[in-house]
């Protein structure tokens, strides 16, 4: 079944056409790579699908629905929650909050009940407690749960962005580049983290520059250059693909590798 | 505190519309448009000195200084005591209020502005600050110069010039002249001096403009000092069309912004304009409409230009960056 | 430090119990003037707090929405002789709907714009309560404004009240899930938008909830000076109801209590200045921003045993 499909997804700034014309498939129970080189467009076509740009042209469809033009927050309540290639968590709070974020869309309390706290809030409030908690556990976080992120070693603070998208029980996850910045130690840790949430029936597109981890993780690979898809396949096909290899080493890299 | 502001004095020119059908009565009333028009041009010249000064500083700190107008009228006061109590001969008194502006904006920078953007105090604590400031330069007018509304000699004369229907004041072609003249230095410095060019670099990135080795602790006390100076060289020319007051400030600090946001933060040109549409407008409005509410007419002005236009009328808004 | 943890934990309880027992210390009429005043001014910070405090944005109108309040309790009391329970509900109703209208320019406007827009906003009820002479009494002010309680002491127990509910369903709301979306909101927009809030609206309702706050707040302002004048209601009160907020520790609802009694007593306690009044408190004012303004209470809090491992003035470093 395809969960996500993109047609002729196309976005500009001011004459500058970042994405151009993107069709992408993504099949449920996946991981999915974004790859190509930097400026290829690949955060930008994540910032389309979750509703942070407006495409100016194309659609997103999201398990056969129309999602693109939604505003964001809409977004996120069909399925879809992301994390950010430049982490972005709220700082001040704890790691516990922080999740807690992410189950803003599954909680319902109104002002007027968390002014008189009734029974209803104190209820959703004990749930919650014990959903979050089973992330942080999930993730591996228990530890450092009451932290603020702020403090936290950036590899800490990419696994809690990664608890903060699942807490709003996503049918798809989108990552944007996980490993950036993380050690070896941690770059295994993340892949048996994202195999996990994979076995958890939660399907993965993830934008990422270590091929190693691509090879290891994805059943399906989209290469982006200059905001247009020029191949797609396993990893083994597009390694081969002399596109591919032109727009990461351009034509005469290219061709001393083929040597 | 500023009750008398929304009873400030009005301009004594009225204008009877003319009836229809009578030439001569339309030529009259197309002179008198003409020459509101002028005087709402030199008032909102006044606004456009502080107004650039508020650009000046937004640019390079990311604050608003509510206190701009405050200072524009301590720079009245002060010229007040210079000239008119010790009779110091005009272009002197000019250069000593110019020098003790220049030294208080330059102090108020090194002393307060600039420590609190490098401790890293939220803008809002900061402006916050800048309100308790313009509060205790006004209750300090108060205290030294008292609440009456004062004035001094007109030194451009009291002799309008006449054109066929239409009577100009001097003072508004000098300030026409004094204003051009500014422009042309102010050009000259941002362009020509090392000074002026390392404001222009803290403006546009503060960070990189530190890296490139420029003294940001002395450029931004210096580029509030500058913004203070045309707030008093504002200060200085109104006294002709305004009265001193104590509560001055508070208003003419507003019709600055409003000309800043009208005009949009980039550039001298964008505060020229939006004083002139400040100056222009509100004088007609006074004049023609109500002058009751010819303030919250600016405010409306300026709200919707916020709302609607927000990067003034030269300038387009960014797309957001993830 | 036990002692100063349980004042931590019961502080709200502490600060209600001094507050029911202070009146029957028989305090001299200023004394007792004063404490009515901080609290009504601790109703409108705690509305700030939610504000400025959780969400982010800065009004240096809020004098005009005290205004608002003030004025729609004093007029409907005195002119369209409304029943005074019905006027009293209608101040934070009023000031609410001003600040739903006043809620949508934060949705475009960041920073110190936003603050030229409310600051336009101050002036303007202020303009139009000087000239709306039939209404407001204009610069002579309106005068002869009843009480709901017709004694000193019902007043102040009604005050009493009030803050201590309005401060209890702050702290309320500031654990419950709209509190921590405000937060985050506060911190980045951006990203809480992604995580599935609607932040335009619960700016909006931040704005609305504060705007409120403020109106009660007039109500009680009109009950306890009994006369209204435009003069009540400057930019510069607007200035000092933020200081409350940030002297407190910019989201503490506790701090902005202690912090409004501190402020409304300042001025005060300087009254023997004179005519030099102004300019001492607004010197004061300046200097308590300019030192280490890192919000007195949470620094207390600090001493008394919380570990914190974020540096002092951190707290004051908002985005945007």
């Amino acid at each position: 079944m395809d969960l996500l499909k993109t047609t002729n997804l196309t976005v500009s700034f001011g004459g500058l056409v970042a994405v151009n014309g993107l069709n992408l498939t993504v099949q449920k129970g996946q991981i999915c790579a974004l790859i190509g080189p930097n400026g290829s467009g690949k955060t930008t076509a994540i910032n389309l699908i979750t509703g942070i740009y407006v495409p100016t042209a194309g659609k997103v469809e999201f398990k056969g629905e129309t999602i693109s033009g939604l505003p964001r927050h809409l977004i996120v309540r069909k399925g879809i929650a992301r994390t950010f290639q430049n982490i972005r968590l709220i700082g001040n709070q704890t790691v516990f909050d922080n999740i807690r974020l992410g189950m803003h869309i599954h909680t319902k309390a109104n002002l007027l009940g968390v002014i008189v706290n009734s029974r209803a809030v104190r209820e959703e409030m004990a749930a919650v407690k014990s959903e979050v908690q089973e992330i942080i556990d999930f993730v591996g976080l228990s530890k450092i749960a009451q932290e603020k992120t702020r403090n936290l070693p950036y590899g800490k603070q990419r696994i809690v962005e990664i608890g903060r998208a699942l807490a709003t029980k996503p049918e798809l996850l989108l990552l944007d580049e996980p490993a950036a910045g993380l050690n070896t130690q941690e770059t295994l840790e993340l892949v048996e983290l994202i195999k996990k949430i994979r076995d958890r029936g939660i399907t993965i597109l993830l934008i990422e520059h270590h091929m190693e981890l691509v090879e290891g993780l994805a059943d399906w690979v989209f290469v982006l250059n200059y905001g247009q898809k020029i191949a797609e396949g396993t990893f083994k096909d597009i390694k081969a693909n002399e596109l591919v290899k032109e727009a990461y080493l351009g034509k005469r890299g290219a061709r001393v590798v083929n040597a | 505190m500023q009750a008398e502001l929304a009873r400030v004095p009005e301009a004594d020119v009225s204008l009877r519309m003319p009836e229809v059908g009578s030439k001569g009565e339309w030529a009259v009333g197309l002179a008198m448009l003409v020459q509101l028009s002028l005087n709402g041009l030199a008032l909102g010249l006044l606004y456009a000195l502080p107004a650039f000064g508020i650009a000046l500083i937004y640019n390079a700190t990311g604050l608003f200084n509510y206190s701009q107008g405050d200072l524009l009228t301590l720079g009245g006061y002060l010229m007040l005591t210079v000239f008119g109590v010790w009779h110091l001969p005009y272009p002197i008194a000019v250069l000593v209020v110019l020098g003790a502006t220049l030294a208080l904006g330059y102090a108020m920078g090194s002393i307060y502005f600039f420590p609190m953007l490098i401790q890293k105090f939220g803008p809002s604590v900061i402006l916050i600050g800048t309100v308790a400031l313009s509060v205790a330069i006004v209750n300090a007018v108060l205290l030294l110069w008292g609440p009456m509304a004062k004035s001094y000699e007109n030194v451009f004369g009291n002799k309008a010039f006449q054109f066929g229907d239409m009577y100009i004041m001097p003072h508004v072609f000098w300030i026409f002249g004094i204003v051009a003249v500014l422009v042309i230095l102010l050009q000259y410095l941002f362009t020509k001096t090392i000074t002026g060019l390392a404001m222009r670099a803290v403006a546009q990135n503060y960070v990189a403009a530190q890296l490139m080795g420029i003294k940001v602790n002395q450029i931004i006390p210096l580029t509030i000092a500058l913004s203070t100076v045309l707030a008093a060289i504002s200060g200085i020319l109104i006294t002709p069309i305004q009265p001193l007051t104590p509560q001055l400030g508070g208003l003419l600090a507003t019709k600055a912004f409003a000309s800043v946001l009208i005009g949009g933060m980039g550039s001298m040109s964008g505060a020229l304009v939006g004083g002139a549409i400040v100056g222009i407008s509100e004088t007609l409005i006074a004049t023609l409409v109500t002058p009751t509410y010819k303030d919250v007419f600016t405010f409306l002005v300026v709200v919707s230009f916020l709302l609607f236009r927000p990067g003034g009328i030269f300038r387009r808004i960014e797309v957001e960056k993830v | 430090m036990r002692l100063g943890n349980f004042l931590r934990k019961n502080a709200l309880a502490v600060i209600a119990l001094v507050l029911v027992i202070f009146p029957l210390t028989s305090p001299p009429d200023y004394q007792f003037y004063i404490v009515e005043r901080s609290l009504q001014n601790a109703i409108l910070a705690i509305g700030l707090v939610i504000l400025l405090g959780y969400t982010g944005p800065l009004s240096l109108g809020h004098a005009g929405l005290l205004a608002t309040g003030a004025y729609t309790y004093g007029i409907l009391a005195t002119k369209a002789h409304w029943p005074l329970w019905l006027a009293f509900l209608a101040a934070p109703v009023v000031a609410g709907v001003i600040g739903l209208a006043l809620g949508f320019p934060s949705l475009r406007l960041k920073g110190p714009f936003l603050m030229v827009v409310t600051i336009a906003f101050g002036e303007i009820v202020r303009i139009v309560a000087l000239n709306e002479e039939e209404l407001t009494g204009g610069p002579y002010g309106l005068q002869g404004i009843p009480r709901l309680i017709n004694n000193d002491l019902g007043v102040y127990y009604l005050m009493v009240a009030a803050t201590m509910l309005v401060a209890i369903a702050t702290l309320r709301l500031h654990r419950s899930r709209i509190g921590l979306a405000l937060l985050s909101i506060k911190e980045d927009p951006l990203v809480t938008g992604v995580m599935g809030v609607d932040v335009s609206n619960y700016k909006v309702m931040a704005f609305v909830l504060s705007a409120a706050l403020a109106g009660l707040s007039g109500a009680f302002f009109a009950m306890l000076t009994r006369y209204l004048n435009p003069d009540s209601f400057t930019i510069l009160d607007s200035a000092t109801y933020l200081l409350m907020v940030v002297l407190g520790g910019m989201d503490s609802v506790v701090g902005a209590i202690l912090a409004s009694g501190v402020v409304t007593a300042l001025p005060e306690i300087l009254r023997f200045m004179e005519r030099a009044r102004l300019l001492v408190y607004a010197i004061i004012l300046l200097l308590v921003i300019w030192g280490p303004s890192t919000g007195v209470y949470k620094k207390l809090e600090d001493r008394f045993g919380r570990k914190s491992v974020v540096a002092p003035g951190v707290k004051l470093v908002d985005r945007g």
